[in-house]
């Protein structure tokens, strides 16, 4: 593995898809729920 | 070869497709009846839950057109992180459920279906089991091809489960043709995760290879030469490394990590530098010359710039000297003339491998070897102490923009090394690096 820097690079880099395929959850929620 | 942009991105793009492929397959066709925004919420996370864990057996299948984009390092720093993520949406997926509407509790009470509750159960149980033994395999004791083993077990039972659970659950997944696809989703990773344990191995054992030479390079470290049995080899860039295993069939071995320290070639004999390290490393010094062994290559990024006009940097502890070999055995063979650079750090004087090598190399290339030693003897006459921000202000102060900067020993040297690059204005695009140990 890399160090530090790059560790945090990928670490934020899988929390931020994360969260946006969160977000695309919640769009799909949102449209079905109104 | 470092990534570049465009593909790194079509690359991520992919991920996100394919992770959001059962939600999207859910919105595709006739709508069932809407329910509240909690209950629609926990079921999407669920669907993204299902399609991150496919994914996951795509990131750890060791293939090349994707490792080559980011590293194989970097893959399985990915691989982790959306692994822990998948996690905490399939733990959200009842919790939103069950908050929102108690009824759902239904699903987890064995009166209802004892069937349904045990398998819900169970995969969460299953999916709790992957995180705590990957997280803390070596608190536990866990031995790395054990590991392996379980962990591919419970991934596929997880990813079965939830294959069934949306089959049987059918509320989106109702008709045929939505069903085939999560059927199909499923079954492709299941079966990546069959070609990565079973077909690429049999691929493997039908082009074996032979230890051809074993011997002491210094202290605790050896090295070891193998040889293609029936077949050319295979090609390989200076840096990359090889999945080896060794024993009668490629099946059953361990298989480890090792870089190549031989020159890049198109074929032939490979040289490897093992370091006694674990179980397997440890009993390095007893193979024997003919032993059958298996070689999965080539892979990493970590390679030799093909620019030969910007001078090399190169800083290597301990072990971390063998992708450097290989480089500098390459620009030798290939009478390179650009200016070389190596920093070679040890904890002391005995444990240098290759050391003897690097002098006859400088008389072929433009090299200067640094060579730093933790532990002097009293007539050490290169420089004492670590690779770490002290010595690289005194060695370092001023490095050219211009170069290329390659990385590879233990943590806190690789974390010095950069972090002073960087410091000093090095653009994060020239340095490269490798961790030796990513087991």
């Amino acid at each position: 593995m890399r160090p530090r820097l790059q560790h945090l690079r990928i670490r934020r880099l899988a929390w931020q898809i994360a969260a946006l395929l969160v977000a695309l959850a919640a769009t799909f929620a949102l449209l079905r729920a109104c | 070869m470092r990534y570049t942009r465009t593909q790194a991105s079509l690359w991520l793009a992919a991920y996100v497709l394919v992770v959001s492929t059962p939600l999207l397959a859910a919105l595709a066709g006739p709508l069932p009846a809407a329910r509240g925004f909690v209950v629609e919420l926990g079921v999407a996370l669920g669907f993204i839950a299902l399609g991150m864990f496919w994914a996951q057996f795509a990131l750890t299948g060791r293939f090349r057109a994707v490792a080559a984009a980011f590293g194989m390092d970097a893959m399985l720093q990915f691989h982790r992180q959306a692994g822990i993520a998948a996690y905490v949406l399939v733990l959200a997926h009842p919790l939103l459920l069950i908050a929102a509407q108690p009824d759902f509790l239904e699903f987890l009470d064995p009166r209802t279906s004892f069937t349904r509750a045990a398998a819900l159960y169970a995969v969460i149980g299953a999916a709790t089991l992957l995180i705590v033994t990957t997280l803390h395999r070596l608190s536990l004791g866990l031995p790395y091809e054990w590991w392996r083993r379980v962990h591919a077990a419970l991934s596929a039972f997880v990813v079965f489960v939830g294959l069934v659970h949306v089959l049987r659950v059918a509320y989106y997944m109702a008709d045929p043709l939505r069903q085939a696809l999560v059927l199909a989703g499923t079954s492709a990773t299941l079966g990546l995760l069959a070609y990565t344990r079973y077909l690429r191995p049999y691929r493997l054992g039908r082009r074996p290879w032979r230890v051809a030479l074993v011997r002491a390079l210094s202290g605790d470290t050896w090295s070891v030469v193998l040889e293609p049995v029936g077949h050319g080899g295979i090609a390989h860039r200076a840096g990359q490394f090889a999945w080896v295993s060794v024993g009668p069939s490629p099946l059953q071995a361990e298989q480890h990590p090792f870089t190549i320290a031989s020159a890049a070639a198109a074929g032939g004999p490979l040289e490897f530098a093992v370091r006694e390290l674990g179980d397997f490393t440890s009993s390095i010094g007893t193979l024997t010359i003919g032993e059958k062994a298996f070689v999965d290559a080539p892979h990493g990024a970590f390679v030799l710039p093909d620019d030969a006009s910007r001078p090399l940097f190169l800083f290597a502890g301990g072990i971390g000297i063998s992708p450097m070999m290989s480089m500098l055995r390459t620009l030798a063979q290939q009478r390179d003339a650009r200016r070389v650079t190596l920093f070679y750090a040890s904890g002391d004087a005995e444990h240098r491998p290759f050391s003897d090598e690097l002098e006859p190399l400088g008389g072929q290339l433009e090299l200067r070897v640094v060579a730093i030693v933790e532990r002097p003897p009293p007539d050490w006459r290169g420089e004492a102490g670590r690779l770490d921000h002290d010595t690289l202000m005194r060695l370092l102060p001023a490095p050219d923009p211009d170069g290329d900067y390659l990385i590879c020993g233990p943590d806190p040297m690789m974390d010095a090394v950069e972090a002073h690059l960087l410091e000093c204005g090095v653009a994060p695009d020239r340095i490269d690096s490798e961790r030796f140990n990513i087991a």
